[in-house]
């Protein structure tokens, strides 16, 4: 066997990471359909009530209970502000773009590409949302008048941030040892 | 990267083959078509050496320095 070829049980390792890669695929890309659906929802809704004239819910009238954390829900589009909502918007966002840069890092894994360029950009970009995401939410819990902020999600996005950066420093060292002749 | 690599000239040069200048100084033909094709960000000086005493050449034959064109300077 040259230096080239593949043993056995990097192959089996290979097909088990693609296999377990190619089901967190599926069950991402779901989540995305299910974003597209709740984001166009609560756009709409918004939309809708915004051109209604903003006044008071209407008995009976449908509302769509959006939950950002476990402290907070929202009603939507009834009883918020235009700040509130935007926020809302930008998280929403923010957690769609997240989805999608899992499943791109999922299909990344599919392919056999593990310490590339591109997949340490999406960690980094992922750790980016976490950060984003916990900014939104602090900023939604001070508006609320909630000030038992946690700093949970900046400590995870920023340890995200920071493996991905000690990855990509890693990836140009091997890079350089590997153009090294 | 400023500095350039003309082993495909002194190869041409000395009409020889990238294949039978890998198997001389005992480098796989992967490695040396990095060097040639300037890909490398790097050479061992026991490479270099190797490569100058098989084609009997000198280091600055292989490698060159072109300075880039600053930006910030007018032409």
């Amino acid at each position: 066997m040259n230096a080239n070829e593949m043993s056995p049980k990097i192959g089996s390792r290979l097909n088990r990471i693609k296999t377990v890669s190619r089901l967190f695929r599926v069950i991402v890309g779901v989540l995305v359909v299910i974003w597209v659906l709740l984001a166009a929802l609560f756009v709409v809704a918004s939309v809708k009530y915004a051109l209604g004239g903003g006044g008071p819910p209407v008995p009976g009238a449908m509302q769509f209970h959006i939950s950002f954390s476990p402290h907070q829900i929202y009603t939507v589009p009834f009883h918020i502000s235009l700040p509130v909502f935007l926020l809302g918007v930008v998280q929403l966002f923010l957690g769609g773009f997240g989805l999608i840069l899992l499943n791109r890092l999922f299909t990344l894994y599919e392919r056999g590409d593990f310490f590339k360029t591109e997949n340490i950009r999406c960690i980094k970009f992922l750790g980016l949302v976490v950060v984003g995401i916990w900014l939104t939410q602090t900023i939604l819990e001070l508006m609320a008048r909630q000030y038992n902020i946690e700093g949970s999600g900046l400590v995870y996005g920023g340890l995200v941030v920071f493996v991905a950066w000690i990855m990509d420093e890693g990836r140009k060292i091997s890079e350089e040892q590997e153009l090294t002749v | 990267m400023p500095i350039i690599v003309n082993l495909d000239v002194v190869l041409a040069q000395r009409k020889m083959r990238l294949n039978d200048l890998a198997a001389a100084v005992d480098i796989t033909p992967q490695n040396l078509s990095i060097l040639k094709t300037g890909k490398a960000k790097a050479i061992r000086f026991s490479t270099l050496e190797a490569i100058c005493q098989t084609l009997g050449c000198q280091p600055g034959e292989i490698l060159e320095f072109r300075p880039e064109p600053d930006p910030k300077k007018p032409v």
